[in-house]
């Protein structure tokens, strides 16, 4: 199923985006739309919520990269969690990994991303 | 065990990495399939590949050697200074490959393009254009491998099948957009030359009626023979001028407003200086009438009417015009089904289908006209026992001015006489007509057995044909059926006048 739409959610100066669904070129200008509605003064860091159903095509890969370069640069800190088995791997072989950390768990992330946690 | 178990994870990380290795190559073949926007095509792409190989620059070009300049081009992740340098750099280096076989990408050392491109190809997607891909350093900070490379000249051979696909379909849209454009011109041409004609050839022919008149009473008939082959003539131009009329769908010409406006302006005056030269009655009237039917629109208004009537009074007033013809002409018309459309085309459809039975028919042969409901259609079927039509033109009969019969074959030019032919423009109104009215045509037609043979011919008369012992031999031997089906008039259509 193809993402129509990101959910975000706030905690502090976390932002949380859960992305699901079919992570294509396409399905990733929500998470475009959704990431640059992300003052970088107020959200510090920003953390990916996969599940495990969440499938991304090398477009998808594409689109994540880009958006944790930009984090990069306006000085934010991402992190990703819930993403399955095989993605870690592909996250790993794409370099993902170079550009962020992967949590475990969303409160092991959550901990991580906010002063306050 | 701890080695079993380790060489497990390397040969199922091996797996996964190749599984979505294909998942890219399914994805490119499957995004770009039907895909013909070059731009899109090499923006996808990129965006694919460099995200299958955890890259953050890269870019495509695409160079044409007839305009010897970069055709397309897309760049990801490099700004806008160094993608124009990219750009210069990469035509300089596709310059000297023009003449590679189609099809062939090949991974290269391309000198002077930025450190961070470590990887370039290129290929070659027709004669005349080449291609770069570059990519820069994998993120992970690996070279690329063997099985790296490998995948990447799959996935540009892909591309060049797209790239190919989308050229051609570029080719066959210009190609398209110049034939309608051409076509554009010609009917202009050929309407504006029509609209010339008309006016002198009303004149004509209004000129040798009035000879014919002042003729009369001469002695002689030796006028009178060739008074008749231009009058003949002259019918057979307006023929054809009428019938391009429709084909182009002809407007009012020029002086037809100028004309009505001054009938409008001075009808009193008209007729009282007609009447001195002792022209009486509806002159003016009658002189409305010829405007309109010499120089007038062919904007026809549709309207509500009984095709089985309509079809029984043309076929009443068309029947004289060969009755120097021994042709059996039956009927089995149903006036009841009513159709909603101009009635001037229905009726030149049944006169040229007829005209075109009756001249194709021999003498002694038979020629039905039908008029029938079938469901929510009517037909108006027109067969006939004639000489029928060769395979080989029954394709092109509509196309229109294909004569069916060689041009020596209809030399004496008297409409309804056997033979005699056109210059087939009728069946190409009709077929106009039938897009334009949307109602459907259809031809069914067997060939006169005995004409096989390209030597023989038709006498033009059964009782004259050697092969023929009675009637009933000629009407077995061939003959063709011309039907137009029309829809059933919608419930609540305006009636007709």
């Amino acid at each position: 199923m193809a993402m129509e739409e990101v959910q975000v959610s706030r905690q502090g100066s976390l932002a949380v985006l859960d992305i699901r669904g079919y992570v294509t070129k396409t399905s990733g200008v929500p998470m475009k739309t959704a990431f640059a509605g992300l003052d970088p003064a107020v959200y510090r860091s920003v953390l990916f919520r996969f599940d495990k159903e969440t499938y991304v095509n090398s477009e998808g890969i594409k689109t994540i990269i880009d958006l944790l370069l930009e984090a990069g640069q306006a000085g934010q800190r991402v992190g990703i969690t819930g993403v399955s088995d095989h993605f870690e791997k592909i996250f790993g072989m794409v370099g993902i990994t170079k550009l962020t950390r992967i949590y475990k768990t969303e409160e092991e992330a959550v901990q991580d991303l906010t002063p306050e946690g | 065990m701890h080695e079993q178990s380790q060489a497990a994870d390397v040969a199922q990380d091996r797996l996964e990495r190749q599984l979505f290795h294909l998942k890219t190559l399914y994805d490119i073949s499957r995004e770009m399939l039907g895909e013909t926007d070059t731009g899109r095509i090499l923006k996808n792409f990129l965006l694919m590949t460099t995200g299958n190989f955890g890259t953050i620059d890269g870019f495509v070009l695409l160079r044409e050697s007839g305009s010897g300049g970069i055709g397309h081009y897309s760049c990801v992740g490099f700004n806008e200074e160094r993608g124009r340098g990219l750009e210069t750099r990469g035509e300089s280096l596709l310059a000297g490959r023009v003449g590679d076989a189609p099809g062939d990408a090949s991974l290269i050392t391309a000198e002077g393009l930025p450190a961070s491109v470590v990887c370039s190809l290129s290929f070659t997607v027709d004669e005349d254009c080449t291609g770069l891909l570059g990519l820069g350093s994998k993120i992970v900070g690996e070279p690329y491998s063997d099985e790296d490379n490998d995948l990447l000249l799959t996935l540009v051979n892909n591309l060049v099948i797209t790239l190919k696909n989308a050229r051609h379909a570029e080719a066959l849209r210009s190609a398209y957009e110049e034939v309608s454009s051409l076509n554009r011109a010609k009917d202009k041409m050929i309407n504006h030359l029509s609209h010339e004609l008309k006016t002198p050839m009303a004149v004509v022919q209004g000129s040798l009626k009035l000879l014919g008149r002042h003729l009369k009473g001469a002695p002689g008939e030796k006028w009178k023979r060739i008074y008749d082959r231009a009058e003949r003539n002259l019918d057979r131009l307006l023929e054809i001028q009428d019938e391009v009329d429709d084909i182009v769908h002809g407007e009012a010409v020029g002086g037809y407003h100028l004309l009505r406006r001054l009938l409008d302006g001075c009808g009193d005056e008209l007729e009282v200086l007609l009447a001195e030269k002792g022209t009486e009655g509806a002159v003016v009237e009658w002189l409305r009438g010829r405007i309109e039917e010499v120089f007038g629109s062919r904007e026809c208004e549709p309207e509500e009417f009984s095709l089985g009537d309509a079809v029984f009074s043309r076929l009443q007033r068309l029947a004289p015009e060969f009755s120097h013809r021994r042709i059996d002409l039956g009927t089995d018309i149903d006036a009841g089904p009513r159709v909603f459309m101009p009635r001037e085309p229905v009726e030149k459809v049944l006169a040229g289908l007829v005209k075109n039975a009756v001249e194709n028919t021999p003498d002694g042969g038979r020629v039905t006209v039908a008029v029938q409901r079938q469901g929510e259609c009517v037909r108006l079927k027109v067969a006939d026992t004639g000489v029928g039509i060769l395979a080989d033109h029954r394709k092109r009969i509509f196309e229109g001015f294909f004569p069916t019969q060689e041009t020596a074959q209809y030399a004496t030019k008297v409409p309804f006489d056997f033979n005699a032919g056109g210059k087939g423009a009728d069946l190409l109104r009709m077929k106009i007509f039938s897009e334009r009215y949307s109602f459907d045509l259809k031809m069914d037609s067997s060939r006169c057995i005995l004409l096989e043979d390209p030597e023989n011919a038709c006498p033009g008369d059964i009782e004259n044909c050697a092969r023929c012992q009675k009637e009933e031999d000629c009407f077995e031997s061939g003959g063709s059926t011309f039907e137009a089906v029309f829809p059933v008039a919608p419930a609540g259509s305006p009636p007709g006048k």
